[in-house]
């Protein structure tokens, strides 16, 4: 259409602009009629709000252990793998369950298997229960107990953090430790550690 | 004119000053600027190499930058992988903020989340010196 | 403060006497609240219930009645009506919080205005009130079994502390900077008759702001220790111990945290005794002499400042009996303190406000009287009651909150226990039945009198007869050993002498 040079053409941009300006020109989009003043950001935008322990935090630290582990040998032949609690010792209450669950999710992605942990434990032999004591479960499909696998390796580790203020400064630093243990050896096969430090000045 | 970067001629905007003030550009540089997306033309930042390797089965992609101002400055990366149907893999990676200080040679590393990724891009974004996109 | 212009000022004082008819002011906070507390202080939760409605038939009712409401049930145990009432002002504190995050500066604008008495404002509540109200709402869903949604208020609990905090740092800045601009001092120290002494209270100054509470965090790293996730348990009683020093029941929150669900034995519940004691202190109006300057020579005005009396005479027991066994209690939060501490932020505010609006006021008086004639002297008069309606302070306040809150903590088997508690109106006992892992016991004292809460054991029983594996205190070992639902959901607040 724009190879068309007319006449039409030559009236129709002031025209076009001029209709632009009166604002009749916008086209309605797939949102609610009545909206506030929301809208949807990036997910994965470096997000500096504030200093506390942030979404950014949780991404930069879960994507530099899931790559630095699924590099390390001994996930080759893919073991399994069970996650055990992150301890946190800052006085910040960061969810170091969140950071974890990101990490199996990005590990699973290349192959690693994980076995049942703490959290999801319940929910697991709830139903191994259900299925096998309500006495409603067909035998031959019910899933059998005592056929649990155990994991070869523990994923474990520690969040701690040093905070310093002045009056005009605040500066947070945080050093993410994972360790991943051989549970029959007790042997620790690999550990990483992902530092961040975060300043703001008011 | 002094701030235009051998990146920028590897794009193929020959500048004609460029030449006499960038030596020799090597084979490895030369495939780099395929591999950067920048939003929007950074002055003072430039990606001066980037090296890959294929190690444990999976890619690993090293790039050096050089902050050719003396003021810092503050970037923003990230990777995208790509198998070799030109698809991306992996979920999408979030951005991470880097500080180059002022002339320091900075080196960004990654590796590939999964062994599907045979080829990346580099995103790349520095807020402060922005210039007009190419 | 010679500087004020003079038309600006006339404006003001306008403005103060045709806002007069506002009649939030008229209301007689302090007694009000007073009929309430010693009607619950007297075991008749019901009198106080009756009173509180009677005061606010109006269909807009106030944060201050859901308040009062949900704290009247919760010692009442009547725990869902309680919770109803708390998250309805919940509710009320979410549109000052979305105010503050979308426009700060216009909050402040309304909290900073001259040109109103803080009393005719809306009541927002004061801060530690609004997190404490998010804390007690978690207790009242560990009550009814509902320990997710008493996770859900921790979590809220803690984003209320942070936007308080930001909110706060941002307000007081603002107000330094008005104050220096406008060359008024607003040190306390210099107002002639204030008790200093309620302010300076070491209590007071040793707490590092007037809304964070070792109850709050230690409260959720109990419930996040409920819910099996010691990584967010451990920051709470981290944050508890730094609110408190050196409370032996803190410290072992925090040390006991990754070894105690280990060593519970199946059949075991660990429960945090919560003692609720007194009532939150008033706020009462004091009237003190202003100096100002006005043409030259120097003049008094009647201001007014809110004083916080500490109550003195709130019993907390130091220990309480299970059975034969004796477990100890700390105090660990001072609400009579954190009051006072918010005040004594305030205050600097307070004093810009009353000062610039006095000063007009006063200086309106002059004029009108000076004016002569009938229509001078009608004009003074007037000026006159003004100052005297307008100039009382702002005596809003939570009063059902606790004074003073204390824990203990105990590992008991479920089932049903005998306490024994000393207090002011001599030893009492109540049956308490726990069950579930994890159990959370109030014990709200009032006066001479004490109501035992009761956590409610059928909610947990048939919670864990449907096989709802999310909720952590519902495990079928400690379900075995409850009663009959009909007997243990029977409420027990027995009184003996």
């Amino acid at each position: 259409m724009t190879k068309k040079p007319s006449l039409m053409s030559k009236l129709g941009a002031p025209l076009l602009l001029v209709s632009l300006l009166a604002g009749c020109a916008s086209t309605s989009g797939p949102v609610t009629e009545g909206g506030g003043n929301v809208t949807y950001g990036d997910a994965k935008a470096v997000e500096t709000v504030t200093n506390e322990f942030g979404s950014t935090d949780l991404q930069m630290i879960a994507e530099t252990m899931a790559r630095s582990l699924s590099q390390h040998p001994s996930m080759r032949g893919q073991p399994l793998v069970s996650v055990s609690e992150v301890k946190n010792k800052t006085s910040e209450y960061i969810d170091t369950r969140s950071i974890t669950n990101s990490v199996k999710n990005q590990l699973m992605k290349t192959g690693v298997r994980f076995a049942t942990d703490a959290s999801t434990m319940d929910a697991q032999t709830d139903e191994l229960m259900r299925q096998n004591q309500t006495g409603l479960y067909k035998k031959s499909t019910a899933a059998k107990i005592g056929n649990m696998k155990g994991a070869k390796y523990i994923l474990t580790g520690e969040i701690t953090s040093i905070v310093k203020k002045n009056s005009s400064t605040k500066d947070v630093y945080y050093k993410f430790s994972l360790l991943l243990k051989n549970v029959e050896e007790g042997v620790d096969e690999w550990m990483d550690e992902k530092e961040i430090r975060k300043t703001s000045r008011r | 004119m002094k701030r235009t970067t051998n990146f920028r001629r590897l794009l193929g905007c020959l500048v004609v000053t460029a030449a006499a003030l960038v030596g020799g550009v090597d084979a490895q540089a030369a495939s780099a600027a395929d591999k950067v997306e920048q939003l929007g033309q950074m002055r003072s930042l430039e990606v001066q190499s980037i090296r890959i390797v294929r190690r444990n089965d999976f890619l690993n992609v090293q790039a050096d930058l050089l902050n050719t101002d003396r003021q810092t400055q503050q970037l923003f990366y990230r990777f995208k992988w790509l198998d070799n149907a030109g698809f991306t893999v992996g979920a999408e990676e979030g951005w991470k903020p880097v500080i180059v200080y002022g002339n320091q040679k900075k080196l960004i590393e990654a590796v590939a989340p999964v062994q599907a990724a045979t080829d990346f891009r580099i995103e790349l974004h520095s807020p402060d010196n922005n210039g007009r996109p190419q | 403060m010679r500087h004020l212009n003079r038309i600006w000022l006339s404006t003001l004082a306008l403005a103060l006497v045709s806002g007069l008819s506002g009649c939030g002011s008229m209301r007689n906070y302090k007694a009000e609240t007073d009929s309430l507390a010693s009607a619950a202080a007297g075991n008749n939760l019901n009198a106080a219930i009756a009173t509180l409605e009677e005061n606010n038939k109006g269909d807009d009712k106030d944060l201050l009645y859901f308040f009062e409401k949900g704290a009247l049930l919760h010692a009442k145990n009547d725990i869902p009506a309680s919770t109803q009432a708390w998250l309805s002002a919940d509710e009320k504190i979410k549109l000052w919080e979305e105010a503050v995050k979308t426009d700060p500066g216009k909050v402040m604008g309304q909290v900073g205005s001259f040109l109103v008495n803080d009393k005719t404002r809306r009541y927002d509540g004061y801060d530690y009130e609004k997190v404490m109200l998010s804390t007690l709402l978690a207790v009242n869903h560990t009550l009814t079994g509902n320990w997710e949604n008493a996770r859900t208020e921790i979590k809220k609990t803690h984003e209320r502390e942070a936007l308080i905090a930001e909110f706060r740092a941002k307000e007081y800045e603002k107000q330094e900077e008005e104050a220096k601009g406008k060359n008024i001092k607003t040190t306390y120290k210099e107002l002639k008759g204030y008790p200093v002494e309620t302010l300076d209270d070491p209590d007071v100054t040793a707490l590092k702001n007037g809304y964070q509470s070792a109850f709050s965090h230690y409260l959720a790293g109990f419930v996040y220790e409920a819910m099996g996730e010691p990584s967010l348990a451990a920051p709470g009683y981290r944050k508890a111990i730094e609110l408190r020093p050196a409370v032996g029941i803190l410290e072992d929150g925090l040390s006991g945290v990754d070894g105690r669900p280990r060593k519970r034995k199946t059949g075991e519940t660990d429960v945090l005794f919560i003692i609720e004691a007194g009532t939150a202190p008033a706020r009462q109006s004091m009237a003190i002499p202003l100096p100002f300057f006005w043409r030259g020579g120097l003049n008094y005005t009647q201001v007014s400042f809110p004083v916080i009396k500490p109550d003195r005479s709130v019993f907390v027991p130091t220990e309480l009996q299970v059975g034969k066994d004796r477990v100890a209690v700390s105090e660990i939060t001072s609400i009579d303190a954190m009051s006072r501490r918010a005040l004594r932020d305030d205050l600097p505010g307070i004093i810009v406000r009353t000062t610039i609006r006095a000063i007009a006021k006063g200086a309106t008086q002059k004029e009108l009287s000076k004016a002569g004639g009938w229509a001078g002297l009608a004009g003074g008069l007037l000026g006159a009651v003004a100052t005297a309606v307008t100039e009382k302070a702002d005596e809003r306040v939570w009063r059902t909150l606790p004074a003073r809150i204390a824990i203990g903590r105990a590992v008991l088997p479920a089932g049903q226990h005998t306490l024994t508690l000393p207090a002011p109106g001599g030893v009492q006992r109540f049956d308490i039945t726990v069950a579930g892992k994890y159990a959370i016991v109030p014990l709200r004292i009032m006066g001479p009198t004490t109501y035992a809460l009761q956590p409610d054991v059928t909610k947990l029983a048939s919670a864990s007869a449907l096989g709802a594996s999310h909720e952590p205190d519902a495990d079928t070992a400690s379900a075995a050993e409850l009663k009959p639902a009909k007997q243990a959901g029977k409420k027990t607040r027995k009184k003996s002498k």
